[in-house]
């Protein structure tokens, strides 16, 4: 099994995560899996549960709070949001993307050019 | 380093709240599911197929709650408790062999321990002073043939002919402190032993004369009161003393009251003034107890009667100081030996009788953060030596570990093979049966550290040559703990290894299935035979070892003394200078001798300047007169020695006459010489009646030959008896001041003990009975080292071969197990019992012989690093050599013989049955 890719994917879901709670505030994480699909367009197909996986590690890394309310539905549900030095690391991912995506679309320029 | 501390803390607090987070991690699991489904029924979906498709889409849960837990908490942690656990049961379902693990686990970590503690101590300790490695201690290097002046302490032959020595006059010293800029502080010192009488009863004492400011130097600090200072230097009207921490305990039981106790060292009042701290017990290595004095107080306590006067410190002609030095930090070592070598020379020009050979005298500075180290060069072969064994023995235990282990996994074949059939991955398996070897090391290396402690006096003391009065005490720190768990840890791995790998190799089917392929078991076997010819092979060169040192013991005390050594007393006496002058010390020994013949249970009495044997050296030229002139003068050995000596020590006189009561002091010189000096000297010609010339220190005016004595054993017994005369102590110029006093008793030696201490009593309170001892432990002395080496490489040669019986055994057992169908077989086809028991016998015999071969080769290869230990006997001792595989033929026959047993009692019917 290609371990590389799901490194990749890895990283970029929670990317995708911490862009999502800086865009729409506190969010619970069937909120966070809905917007990543709507973004996605169906592009992407999520393992919706992997989304937990990601917020584990982000929470421990410090980066997102978690905090235990009331959903719309009025069920008891965990709501996450970024912390300041998740905002801090969004910023950071965000310009490695950049820079990376940039590369990358160089490099399939430099092939579809040969 | 913050986010890793975070990334740890919330680990911790996922461990310790894990049940909650599971809990709330299926609720979120739960709602999201609830929600998803919700949402596709709004869509149209039917509500039976929405679950199935909310649970569809959000992924595997139990591989998510999986993920959550291991990401969560320590799951590594969980799983290494759960195989500890597991593989503890193990351990207690199986007694016999944790207990056969563990123990030969412990006797083998254990010597080690041991050993290394030892080692440690005296190869690669350094003094416990500040920043040792600065020191360097100086040496000189004379030139071929030069003539150097006298030294009081260590001389020796160097590479070019010439000598070196590490002892320094004190007006040298002097010298190179006024002129020697580069080095920051100079350390002088001198050990000497010394009567201390503390609260009226004299013992003998390590003292070390140290230069007063040396303790600032070495940045030693004092416990309590205060250390000598530079201004002790000066001497002063109340003499002043320092002791050391293990002398404080020893003596004086660590009493504060001891500060301002006034002691007498060699009959002078001096007063203790402080204890020193730490560990630091002087410049030598391996004392613990010490006393020390300023340098300066050699006149007082050490009174050395030299060209009419007893203080050395304004004497250039007398060369006895050691000296330490720290050179400054921004000099080089090279600029720092130019400086001193030119101070040298310039200083030592009036003690250089010829100027001309000025320019070969040269100052060498050497290592110094071992001060002066007699250790290394005493126990520096015997210790790698043990060091190399205790490897062995350790090895060994490894081997037999697999051995055993691997019999076991057969019948743990089939859990093996569940677990690999459940879905355990080759590597659990690896790490559960490596945890399990592990943890039986880890109690066998528990066991062995405690056993290690336990024993870890007995090889210095083994070692310890009787000569030296001072005990290495062998202190065990972090460093030996870490040594040992090391070790261990080293050890389990090593012996888990097979088992681990024969487990991971384990087919499935196999195990399910009755029994193992033949392959398999093939493959088994051959695993099996090549450990058990390791143990064979381990067990041969050890008691190769063990061989060749006990047949040297054996070869030692068969060394001819050339006299009788039952039932003679030693003991030795020194008369302080402080006290004696050379009539007071000739007239005391006169006296003593009379009152020691007087009392009943002494056949009779003599006294020596030295020990006939294990005592030491003690040279003088020997130049004949009347004969061709020699040109070099011939340096041989003497022995001045009271009138009944060789009639005490029954030495035969092989011709002339021993000395009797008319050779006195004024009466004409005279000496018995032994029959080597009178070949060498007189080869063709009758020795009695020449006369020779001696040192002129040693005796005045020419000396007749009047007896010529049988050759005895002197000094070291390997060596070939030199040529030696003796001469009648009172004709000696200098009094008897540390005399060797021989008694032959009737009954044991110890009896006449108390009454000897009496009659030295009455004559010199103050005055102890030093080296007591018996001649054959005096004679015993001297191969004390290979007493030990035999001793010790005797134990492990049986541990080895306990360790190698029930290994073959293992194998030949398991062998009979495995082939029950052949052999059931065999007999059924008429086989008598006879050819059953050859049979396996004769591949015990294989396994054996292959060993042996193994082995004795590597030992021969081995034994050329322990050729110089050995006497009598090369490294391919064949009676050596032919007794180990005679030794181990044997006991792998009899190792093999109780399953050959069992193998002709296979019952073939029910053999063939269970095929």
């Amino acid at each position: 099994m290609g371990t590389e890719k799901s490194e990749v994917l890895q990283g970029t879901l929670d990317l995708m995560i911490l862009k999502t709670l800086h865009a729409l505030g506190p969010q619970h994480g069937f909120g966070i899996a809905r917007r990543i699909e709507q973004i996605s367009d169906d592009v992407l197909t999520l393992n919706e549960g992997t989304v937990y996986t990601s917020l584990l590690r982000l929470q421990q890394r410090g980066w997102v709070a978690a905090k235990w309310g009331v959903s719309g539905n009025n069920r008891r549900a965990r709501f996450y949001s970024i912390t300041r030095s998740g905002l801090k690391q969004l910023a950071v991912e965000e310009e490695n993307w950049e820079r990376i995506s940039g590369v990358i679309a160089r490099v399939l320029r430099l092939e579809a050019g040969r | 380093m913050s986010h890793r501390l975070g990334l740890l803390a919330a680990r911790i607090r996922g461990t310790l709240r894990r049940k909650r987070n599971a809990a709330d991690l299926e609720d979120e699991f739960e709602l999201h599911l609830q929600m998803l489904a919700d949402r596709m029924i709004q869509q149209g979906m039917e509500l039976e197929n929405a679950a199935a498709a909310a649970r569809r889409q959000f992924g595997n849960s139990t591989l998510l709650r999986e993920q959550h837990y291991t990401q969560s908490t320590f799951a590594f942690l969980t799983t290494l408790w759960r195989d500890v656990r597991f593989g503890a049961r193990q351990l207690q379902r199986n007694p016999l062999l944790t207990f056969v693990g563990v123990t030969s686990l412990a006797l083998g970590v254990g010597a080690n321990t041991a050993i290394f503690a030892g080692a440690k101590r005296v190869l690669f300790d350094t003094l416990p002073v500040k920043q040792p490695h600065e020191l360097r201690m100086l040496t000189w290097v004379s030139g071929r043939k030069q003539i150097v002046p006298p030294v009081w302490g260590d001389v020796a032959p160097n590479d070019h002919g010439g000598l070196t020595s590490n002892a320094f006059s004190y007006p040298v010293l002097q010298e190179l402190r006024k002129r020697a800029d580069a080095v920051q502080d100079f350390i002088a010192f001198k050990d000497v032993t010394m009567t201390a009488t503390v609260d009226g009863h004299p013992e003998i004492a390590d003292v070390e004369m140290i230069s007063g400011d040396a303790f600032r130097a070495l940045g030693v600090g004092p416990a309590r009161g205060r250390l000598l200072l530079s201004s002790d230097d000066a001497g002063s009207a109340s003499p002043v003393a320092v002791i050391s921490q293990g002398y404080w305990a020893e003596r004086f039981g660590r009493s504060p009251s001891v500060l301002g106790k006034e002691i007498l060292l060699n009959g002078a009042p001096v007063t203790i003034v402080g204890v020193t701290a730490g560990r630091f017990a002087g410049l030598q290595m391996g004392t613990a107890e010490k006393i020390f004095v300023p340098l300066t107080m050699q006149p007082l306590l050490m009174p050395r009667a030299q060209n009419g006067s007893v203080s050395l410190l304004d004497n250039p002609q007398s060369w006895w100081l050691q000296i330490l030095v720290r050179l400054r930090p921004d000099v080089s070592e090279a600029r720092a030996q130019s400086e001193l070598d030119a101070t040298l020379r310039n200083a030592a020009m009036p003690a250089l009788s010829q100027s001309a050979e000025r320019d070969q005298f040269h100052l060498k500075m050497e290592e110094g953060d071992r001060g002066l180290d007699y250790l290394r060069i005493i126990y520096a072969a015997p210790s790698y030596l043990l060091l190399a064994l205790a490897g062995l023995i350790l090895l060994l235990a490894c081997v037999n570990l697999a051995n055993l282990l691997l019999a076991r996994s057969t019948s743990r074949q089939r859990e093996m093979s569940t677990r690999i059939a459940l879905g355990a991955s080759p590597k659990s398996i690896l790490r559960q049966v490596l945890t399990e070897s592990v943890l039986l090391s880890s109690l066998g290396g528990a066991v062995g550290l405690l056993f290690g402690y336990l024993v870890r006096n007995a090889i210095p003391n083994l070692l310890e040559n009787a000569q030296g009065g001072d005990r290495v005490h062998v202190g065990f720190n972090w460093t030996v703990v870490l040594f040992t768990l090391g070790i261990s840890l080293a050890a389990g791995l090593l012996f888990g290894l097979a088992p681990a790998w024969q487990a991971t190799r384990c087919a499935v089917h196999a195990g399910l299935r009755d029994s193992g392929s033949v392959s398999a078991n093939r493959r088994r076997m051959l695993l099996d035979k090549s450990l058990v010819i390791g143990q064979i092979a381990l067990s041969a060169i050890l008691l190769v070892a063990a061989g060749l040192f006990a047949h040297t013991l054996l070869n030692l005390n068969r060394i001819p003394l050339g006299f009788q050594a039952d039932h003679i007393l030693l003991f030795r006496l020194n008369l302080p200078r402080a006290r004696y002058n050379d009539a007071h010390m000739t007239r005391f020994f006169s006296q003593l001798q009379e009152k020691l013949a007087s009392l009943p249970g002494v056949r009779s009495e003599t006294v020596s300047s030295i020990g006939i044997v294990g005592d030491g050296h003690s040279g003088s030229t020997f130049r004949v007169l009347g004969g061709a002139q020699e040109k070099d003068p011939v340096r041989v050995q003497t022995v001045g020695v009271g009138v009944d000596f060789f009639q005490t020590l029954h030495i035969p006189i092989l011709q002339g006459r021993a000395f009797n009561r008319n050779d006195t002091a004024t009466s004409p010189k005279v000496a018995v010489v032994n029959r080597a000096l009178a070949r060498k000297f007189f080869p063709n010609e009758n020795a009695i009646g020449r006369t020779f010339e001696a040192d002129q220190e040693d005796v005045a005016g020419p000396i007749e030959i009047v007896g010529i004595a049988t050759d005895t054993g002197y000094a070291e017994l390997r060596e070939k008896t030199p040529p030696i005369f003796y001469v009648p102590y009172v004709q000696n110029v200098n009094g008897p001041g540390r005399m060797m006093v021989e008694l032959r008793t009737a009954a044991a030696p110890g009896s006449v003990l108390p009454e000897v201490r009496a009659a030295v009593e009455s004559l010199d309170r103050d005055l102890p009975l030093m080296d007591v001892r018996t001649m054959k432990q005096q004679v015993r002395s001297t191969f004390a080292n290979e007493q030990a080496l035999a001793q010790l490489t005797g134990c492990f040669s049986l541990l080895a071969l306990a360790l190698a019986c029930i290994g073959i055994y293992g194998i030949m057992a398991y062998t009979v197990t495995a082939r029950t169908g052949e052999i059931g077989l065999r007999i059924a086809l008429g086989a008598t019992a006879i050819q059953v028991i050859g049979r396996i016998l004769r591949e015990a015999l294989w396994l054996a012989g292959f060993g042996i071969i193994v082995g004795l080769t590597a030992a021969l290869w081995l034994a050329r690093f322990i050729g110089a230990m050995l006497y009598g006997l090369g490294i391919a001792d064949p009676l050596t050599l032919g007794a180990t595989a005679c030794l181990l033929i044997t006991v792998s026959l009899l190792a093999a013989f109780a399953p050959a047993r069992r193998a002709s009692h296979i019952d073939p019917i029910r053999a063939l049955r269970h095929e």
